[in-house]
């Protein structure tokens, strides 16, 4: 009695922590990476597209799937959204597990399932889809080791395999195996009964099994086929394993077929273990030490944290949260291109570049503009800074190529709404209003896409919104070609039909600056006057103090602007120490890393070659 | 002054009354309900799918009175009529070569209103009964889902030729059939597992189309009508994206010939005339009967910078097919030293009267020219016209003709700027073409949440029977080379 007492507060004490290890983990040390699953998928609650979605196998829960993730928008619905679905995962798991072994000792062998669909979500190429499908085979698989008779249960099997194809798609493949796994069981266990004597089951009852497991084979071999021959046409592995799992159609990654398999595997493990009516407590102290490292080990194998820094780079900007994201610099220093570009963007955009650019490290242009792949994460970004320039076409075009390459040919909320933007700033109202409606179809959109919608050959309201009016006084009126490569020439041209544009010229500094053209840099230092500066930025007057170092003449004549004493005082301390010790570098790391003297001395990036 | 059709349209009006939660009282209004797609006073086919509509606005419900004659029919609906196919048909075929007169009823803030009625023209001549067209976002480099379908017209039912769904990661373009006969047909497969598809006689053939000598696999085809030849040509493309707000791509060519696929003996050829140095040749079509070889030329430029001042001329050559040869020049038939403009798609009717042509600015990639239209020669006296109940101030591009030479159906971004939709008209023995309409959708929102474009539509005369699927062993498997001659 107090040991069942024991086992009893263990279970919960157990579930509790694994459910609220779950969701802390997304809520608050990988939520970006849901926010990144959302803003990647366009769900459209529209009666067209529930018939679209069904009409694939698998699609009810590709719908469910998507359905869900929306809801990742609001920063801890996803966390919870996840928490449920698993718990809902292990309690339908440790039903089936009961059915073969009812000893309670090893109810931890039943988190091994949630533990796995928590992992395999972690990597981004995975959906939540596949959460929804493993469950949907798990309940169909519930149901049927809860059928008595075995005619009963043979039909019921027919029609849940059947069912759990159309959907669930892949994951018919694990309630196959769930039941294969469960007749042998169960077979097994009447012939052992019988040896005992508790039964009189009969050779005929046996054979009787095995030819419904060859029957339930053939018609899941066959369901797929008949589906690929009759209702879509794609690749013989997809027709199997449906397009809801992963993301990525060209390849069906190991992680599937495991996932599958790991119910049917679960039941044979438990199987051979002790049934009788004990309670094993070294059986719990040995799964929970077991189930420790597997989670420890799971999610060194499959998170991926310098994703969920460049993410949460993102998430930041796309929700324009500019000092957050300078601040999360401070504190988690970029460590690639994407998160960099992100960084100078927001400095940009908080109008500190100038100040504080070399204040991280730089590495060279690809730094400040991404430039284009075909892929969906370097475009969208791409998109934020170009958007931001006032390079309206450029951002959409980005934009445009981030939705067409979303891995699961679908499309993302994020680029829609940006291209309704871009749209709308550049007076293409039909096309703007198109992206709207569709907006207004979603939950969390439909707002702002109302809002919108008033913008819609409103001139005036344009004009005088804050962003969009904004974008329109930056708008490009000669045209040239535009691509990366040429990315001085798009700023000079910016400049020059709107030589208010702060944005551009921040960028054109730093672009000269990064590629140490300190000639281009000084020819545009006037340029300051008409933008209203009142100060020189501190990485300015960095460059500005080295100019002056080098030159007999002074760079600085007729210009209304200062360079601060401590500017100059900092640049003697630095050029002592540059001049005269040998180990110049480390002694300057310390204190003057995070200047453009630093920068320019020390720093081996790509320079382009300046027009 | 109340006339009979008047009489007729308040007697139904009153048995709608008596038989029907419709009040017998409705307020008249003197303007045309503003539909979507546009179906007033347009000219169908006998065997087009239900023209089912929106009433834009905030309809409650909708009575939509359809009378021919002394027949009346009524559809209802919330702010959409949508007709049953069979009933539709058999409305169509009873009244054939006749108009209907559409009376719409809209129940708007508590009030019954009546709009102004408009006709729905019908020709018993029918039309191709199914499409054959590539969806795909209008996009710049990249492409989600894409694949090239085929619909038939006569209801809703759209069917799946070959997509990427089946092929991931490839791209399948420039379908086309000779003479309508969906028996016929060849397109291009480009990624992976690239190729030119030829389908004949039964057989699937995958073709390597590139040789030493081409600039470029084979891009744009026309067959001939024989079947014995395939006219492509060979393009060097690239594009380029702008940065004002007016425009968005400019695809060009930087080189093009014009080269000819013998299909028999597996060989490409062409004449110095349609292949030169100094002149940029492509969209070539064969006329009706086989023995002219149309095509558009301009003369070389230096791209990117000409851009804007490549203008391509409509010309064409003579061609035998008996010995595989061409004339020994070139007529122009249209100059754009003349038009100031340049031509696309040149595409001759069955009947041999009329090349219906695109012409826009400059270039001839006119379907992101917002300014480019369609114009119909005629080649019985060489004059040629801007085809006004077609055009709009979007682009207009894409064009194929109906077996019979009156319907047509052409490529219009005249919705939202952006995503090409098909259109289908009329064009009378004058030359005149009626008002077009949009390919009848079930559900009229469709085109709202419809994110590809309607690329290439092509008309055919049946169903096309092959598909990725059927097709696959012979997609997959190694491209057959061809051989080139370059005959004076």
């Amino acid at each position: 009695m107090e040991d069942n007492k024991l086992l009893k507060y263990t279970e919960y004490l157990f579930t509790g922590l694994f459910l609220s290890g779950v969701f802390i983990f997304f809520a608050f040390f990988y939520n970006n990476h849901l926010h990144f699953e959302e803003e990647t998928q366009l769900f459209l609650l529209t009666g067209d597209f529930f018939k679209a979605k069904m009409g694939l196998p698998g699609g009810f829960s590709g719908w469910i799937g998507q359905f869900l993730t929306q809801f990742y928008f609001v920063s801890l619905a996803g966390p919870l959204v996840i928490t449920i679905l698993l718990f809902l995962m292990q309690r339908v798991t440790y039903r089936i597990l009961s059915t073969i072994n009812d000893n309670r000792s090893f109810f931890i062998v039943s988190f091994l399932v949630p533990l796995n669909a928590m992992l395999i979500i972690c990597d981004e190429f995975y959906p939540l889809s596949a959460v929804i499908g493993v469950l949907i085979s798990l309940l169909a698989g519930w149901i049927y080791t809860t059928i008595a008779g075995n005619s009963r249960r043979f039909v019921a099997g027919l029609l849940l395999i059947a069912l759990t194809y159309c959907l669930a798609g892949g994951s018919f493949l694990s309630l196959l195996a769930v039941i294969v796994v469960f007749e042998i069981l169960s077979a097994a266990r009447a012939r052992k009964n019988r040896v005992l004597g508790k039964t009189n089951d009969t050779p005929v009852f046996r054979m009787l099994r095995i030819w419904q497991l060859l029957i339930y084979i053939i018609i899941s071999a066959g369901i797929p086929l008949f589906a690929r021959q009759f209702l879509v046409q794609e690749p013989i592995g997809l027709a199997y394993f449906s397009e809801f799992y992963y993301d990525l159609r060209i390849e069906v990654p190991k992680a599937i077929p495991i996932m599958f398999a790991l119910p049917a595997i679960l039941m044979i493990i438990i199987y051979f273990l002790p049934s009788r009516e004990k309670i094993f407590k070294a059986a719990i102290f040995i799964q929970i030490a077991l189930f420790i490292p597997a989670v420890i080990f799971g999610l060194k194998l499959w998170t991926n944290f310098r994703a969920e820094e460049i993410m949460k780079y993102d998430y930041l900007v796309r929700m324009n949260r500019w000092n957050e994201v300078i601040k999360y610099a401070e504190k988690t220093p970029p460590r690639n291109n994407l998160s960099l570009a992100m960084l100078n963007l927001s400095l940009a955009k908080t109008g500190t570049m100038g100040d504080r650019m070399f204040n991280f490290r730089q590495k060279g242009t690809g730094g400040l503009f991404l430039s284009f792949a075909k892929e969906y994460v370097a475009p969208m970004m791409g998109s934020e800074i170009y958007y931001q320039l006032g390079l309206v076409n450029a951002s959409q075009e980005y934009s445009f190529e981030s939705m067409e390459t979303t891995p699961d040919l679908g499309k993302s909320v994020r680029s829609v709404k940006r291209l309704a933007e871009t749209n709308l700033i550049n007076g293409n109202y039909e096309v703007a209003r198109k992206y709207l409606k569709l907006l207004e179809r979603t939950v969390f959109y439909r707002n702002w896409a109302h809002k919108t919608e008033k913008y819609l050959y409103n001139e005036d309201l344009i004009n005088n919104d804050p962003e969009y009016g904004d974008k329109r006084k930056m708008i490009i009126k000669k045209d040239f070609f535009f691509k990366t490569e040429i990315m001085e020439g798009a700023l000079n041209m910016l400049l020059q039909q709107n030589p208010k544009n702060k944005m551009a010229f921040q960028y054109l500094m730093g672009f000269y600056l990064i590629n140490k053209d300190l000639r281009n840099f000084m020819d545009r230092v006037p340029m300051m006057n008409d933008l209203g500066y009142t100060s020189i930025p501190v990485g300015y007057q960095e460059a500005i103090m080295y100019v002056v170092g080098l030159s007999t003449d002074n760079p600085m004549e007729g210009l209304p602007y200062k360079i601060s004493s401590d500017t100059k005082l900092r640049m003697q301390a630095y050029a002592s120490i540059y001049t005269t010790r040998d180990n110049a570098q480390e002694l300057l790391s310390k204190e003057f890393s995070g200047t453009y003297w630093y920068y320019l001395h020390y720093c081996k990036v790509d320079i382009k070659n300046v027009k | 002054m109340m006339n009979t059709k008047n009489i007729l349209l308040f007697a139904g009006a009153i048995i709608l009354a008596s038989c029907s939660d419709i009040p017998g009282h409705f307020t008249e209004k003197s303007v045309s309900p503003v539909l979507f797609p546009d179906i007033a006073d347009v000219t169908i086919p006998v065997n087009i799918a239900p023209l089912n509509f929106r009433l834009n606005g905030n309809p409650r419900k909708l009575i939509a009175v359809y009378e021919c004659e002394k027949d009346i029919n009524i559809f209802y609906g919330k702010h959409t009529i949508e007709i049953p196919v069979g009933k539709w048909h058999r409305m169509l075929n009873k009244y054939s070569d006749k108009s209907m007169n559409v009376t719409l009823f809209s129940k708007e803030e508590g009030k019954w209103i009546k709009y102004l009625p408009f006709k729905i023209n019908i020709k018993k001549e029918a039309i191709d009964p199914y499409m054959v067209y590539r969806l795909i976002a209008p996009g710049y480099e990249s492409w989600s889902e894409m694949g090239i379908y085929q619909r038939n017209l006569t209801n809703f039912n759209e069917e799946t030729i070959i997509d990427n769904r089946l092929l991931p990661g490839n791209c399948m373009n420039c379908h086309t059939f000779n003479n309508n006969d969906p028996g016929q047909m060849m397109f291009h497969l480009r990624g992976n597992i690239a190729g030119t598809v030829l389908v004949k006689d039964g057989t699937v053939t995958k073709l390597n189309t590139k040789t030493n000598e081409t600039i470029s696999n084979c891009v744009y085809p026309y067959w001939h009508p024989s079947g014995n030849y395939i006219a492509y040509s060979v393009n060097a493309i690239s594009q380029v994206f702008h940065t004002t707000r007016e425009k968005r791509i400019e695809v060009m060519d930087s080189k093009s010939d014009i080269v000819v696929y013998d299909i028999k003996k597996n060989k490409l050829f062409t004449s110095k005339l349609i292949s030169g140095e100094e002149s940029f040749e492509t969209f070539p079509s064969f006329s009706p009967d086989g023995k002219t070889l149309f095509f558009c030329s301009a003369r070389k430029g230096t791209l990117p910078d000409d851009f804007n001042k490549i203008m391509y001329s409509l010309c064409k050559i003579d061609f035998d097919p008996s010995s595989a040869s061409f004339g020994s020049s070139i007529d122009t038939l249209i100059s754009s030293y003349k038009t100031g403009k340049s031509i696309s798609f040149p595409r001759p009717s069955h009947d041999g009267k009329y090349i219906m042509f695109t012409m826009s600015d400059y270039g001839n990639f006119s379907i992101w020219h917002n300014e480019a239209d369609l114009y119909l020669l005629d080649l019985k006296d060489g004059s040629f016209k801007r085809m006004e109940n077609i055009n709009s101030g979007n682009a207009e591009s894409y064009h194929s003709w109906s077996s019979g030479s009156h319907w047509f159906v052409f490529s219009s971004r005249r919705i939202d700027g952006l995503y090409t939709r098909p259109y289908f008209a009329w064009l009378d023995d004058n030359g005149e073409a009626t008002k077009p309409f949009l390919l009848p959708q079930k559900e009229p929102d469709f085109y709202d949440y419809c994110l590809r474009s309607f690329n290439v539509p092509e008309l055919v005369t049946g169903k096309v029977m092959v598909n990725g699927r059927n097709m696959l062993k012979s997609i997959g498997a190694d491209a057959k080379n061809i051989t080139f001659e370059k005959k004076d």
